[in-house]
């Protein structure tokens, strides 16, 4: 296959539709096991911290999930730069399914840090620096979908989304620099990861184990919301009419 | 700018479509449209409200994307949208200045003025346009037409808010354009104030129908 | 001509400045009032009030930047004329600048003294302020620019546009904080100037795209 047959099947909406399947179950299966397994081994089998004890574990939610977060921003980033530049229509597919994902997860980095920080710091919200950029990136999360929100046009919104994924995407090192930058200025001492000793690999193990499910799982989510709203999207074609007339709706899109 | 190719024009064609159509959220407005418009010709576009008319104006001049079928259109091109594009706090003579940099050229204040004063508004002309009433403002819009030195006018809806002595001047203007070696396209949902060289009639289209095309 | 028109448009109508200064005055009274008591020497948080209050009064003014010349088709007419669009987009950043950022620069003095801020720091903050306020209009020129045409601009331009300004008001915000307690800018000021610069290199484009994809609504 050439390299542009290859590129130009990306373009089209129902050959992703159809590709995208197998790999979306793949993956949907391999977070599972990774997940469970990952759960299971974290809470019930890694050490406890010498100094935290048991409430270290919820770090095994709480590092993928934040890690996951601003990884789906820079997919969305990176999704907007190419739908600019080369006018497809399935990188904005994927952008809106990749949005309540990233916002869910965000938030979930923040909570799970909070519910962290009470016993660690003694509080529920401290203004550290990776607090505040996990907040600041829930707001460029939120910026994103309120413009959503309010543009019709479908045309004009993959537009406007693209132009300020990308945007925030070049801001978010800025972000963390700066969040950084400003906590050295004020607190110059302060426990951070880096000084931490280094984790036994009992601890570290299945910790790699939740960040391969998690990653796992969003490329499953993300791929199916993409087929849902592919679906949705070009419900007026024959292709998916067809689909729709056959009776076998679950087993397509599932 | 995604314009149509203008190596293909002939030189005395300025506006050629071929079965171009217009979408908007993914639903197409109107049945093909393959027209040309010559040097010296002008084309009135027809229909009904919502048919499409603003829609294909833009489209020519790339300001609406989502088309299927191919167009060229001269590259030095006049638009004039339902909006004037007149700057409220300026008055006409200003507002006349502002385009003529805004296209390239060297502030000449004396041929603003000669053309205000041609459209009647001569009295106005230091009075900023807040003041002046829609058809005045529409009066300096067309002004800035006859001083804009563009030989293609695309006009949407040019005889809305005007008066009838004041749409027969327009038609007289219309006519010296063309003489003059310009041409027109413009939308009018008016009844026949105009006699164009070729007129086209914007009709709904069918889902089935755009399949087979 | 280009450039006199958005001039001329501030001078008749001097609201565009006046209104962003007075919700300015107004902030800092606010502030007085709520913090002074709390505080009671407000000269250390002076720097950072500043840069809050900076920005959140050139947002008051942002979202006026291209609604006008939007609603009345001149903006149509700017990116279809012959002069080169990214040439029309640094001069709307820099008239906006002039009537907001400048106008902060040159007040903020008055409002450090009324605050407290130690005198010999008027000079940094000043500089401070010439720095960083372009990024605070050029990142705000890309907001205003996707939110033109949707009408309810206002709320949903702060939204977008907040969370991408925060390194400029950390950035300028803790180098006035620095100064205070050691002197130093503390990197700072570079980095401000960094973020401006960043911002002069992207922002026109991304506004620019931004302003075709309002005027194809």
């Amino acid at each position: 296959m050439s390299a542009k047959t290859w590129f130009h099947q990306w373009g089209s909406p129902r050959w992703f539709f159809e590709k995208a399947k197998p790999v979306s179950t793949v993956l949907g299966l391999l977070s599972l096991v990774f997940l469970s397994l990952g759960i299971i081994w974290g809470l019930a089998f890694a050490p406890e911290d010498y100094q935290q004890g048991n409430s270290f574990r919820i770090m095994y939610v709480h590092v993928p999930s934040a890690l996951l977060c601003q990884s789906l921003y820079l997919f969305m980033g990176i999704a907007g730069f190419i739908g600019l530049v080369w006018r497809m229509k399935l990188t904005d597919v994927a952008i809106s399914a990749a949005i309540p994902l990233g916002m869910m997860l965000t938030a979930v980095a923040l909570i799970t840090g909070s519910l962290w920080g009470r016993p660690t710091w003694g509080t529920w919200w401290e203004w550290d620096g990776r607090t505040v950029s996990t907040l600041v990136l829930f707001f460029l999360y939120f910026g994103i979908y309120a413009l959503r929100q309010a543009i019709k046009d479908s045309s004009t919104k993959a537009n406007a989304t693209a132009i300020i994924a990308m945007v925030g995407t070049l801001n978010i090192p800025i972000i963390k620099y700066s969040v950084d930058w400003w906590h050295t200025l004020h607190q110059p001492a302060t426990f951070t990861i880096t000084e931490k000793p280094a984790m036994p690999s009992e601890m570290w193990l299945p910790f790699l184990v939740m960040v391969i499910g998690f990653y796992c799982f969003a490329g499953h989510n993300v791929i199916s919301r993409m087929r849902i709203e592919i679906l949705r999207r070009e419900s007026g074609s024959a292709w998916v009419r067809s689909i729709a007339m056959s009776g076998e709706k679950a087993r397509y899109v599932f | 700018m995604s314009l149509g190719n203008t190596a293909l024009l002939d030189e005395n064609i300025t506006v050629e479509t071929k079965n171009l159509l217009c979408f908007r959220d993914d639903r197409c407005l109107f049945a093909p449209i393959s027209e040309e418009v010559r040097v010296g010709g002008s084309l009135e576009v027809k229909g009904r409200n919502g048919s499409g008319k603003t829609t294909l104006l833009r489209a020519l001049i790339g300001l609406h994307r989502q088309t299927r079928g191919s167009f060229s259109i001269s590259t030095s091109f006049l638009y004039q949208g339902h909006k004037l594009g007149l700057d409220e706090s300026m008055t006409p003579v200003e507002n006349l200045v502002w385009f003529q940099a805004l296209n390239g050229r060297k502030a000449n204040q004396s041929s603003a003025f000669r053309n205000i004063d041609f459209v009647g508004l001569a009295e106005k002309a230091d009075t900023p346009c807040q003041f002046l009433s829609a058809g005045q403002k529409k009066k300096v819009s067309i002004a800035r037409w006859l001083d804009s030195e563009k030989k293609l006018w695309l006009l949407d809806e040019p005889f809305t808010s005007l008066d009838t002595e004041s749409s027969n001047v327009l038609v007289s203007i219309f006519d010296k354009h063309l003489v003059n070696g310009g041409s027109i396209v413009y939308s009018n949902h008016i009844d026949a104030v105009y006699t164009p060289s070729s007129e086209v009639r914007l009709e709904p289209v069918e889902l089935e129908d755009l399949e087979e095309c | 001509m280009l450039v006199r028109r958005e001039f001329i448009a501030i001078a008749r109508n001097p609201s565009l400045v006046i209104n962003p200064l007075m919700f300015l005055l107004m902030a800092v009274t606010i502030f007085a009032i709520t913090l002074k008591p709390i505080l009671g020497d407000m000269g250390r948080a002076a720097g950072g009030l500043i840069w809050v209050l900076v920005l959140l009064s050139s947002l008051t003014s942002l979202d006026s930047l291209f609604r006008k010349d939007y609603d009345n088709g001149t903006l149509e007419q700017l990116l279809l004329g012959e002069v080169n669009p990214f040439f029309l987009v640094l001069m709307k950043c820099f008239t906006h600048w002039c009537s907001s950022g400048l106008v902060m620069v040159i007040v903020a003095p008055v409002i450090a003294m009324s605050l407290g801020l130690s005198q010999d720091l008027y000079g940094s903050l000043v500089l401070c302020l010439l720095v960083g306020t372009p990024a605070i209009s050029l990142i705000g020129l890309v907001g205003a620019a996707l939110t033109v045409a949707l009408g309810r601009g206002g709320a949903l331009l702060s939204l977008l546009i907040l969370p991408i300004m925060f390194p400029v008001v950390i950035f300028g915000g803790g180098s006035i904080d620095s100064l205070v307690m050691s002197g130093e800018f503390g990197g700072g000021l570079i980095w401000l100037f960094a973020t401006s610069m960043l911002a002069l290199g992207v922002a026109p484009i991304a506004t620019l795209f931004a302003l075709r994809l309002s005027i194809e609504i």
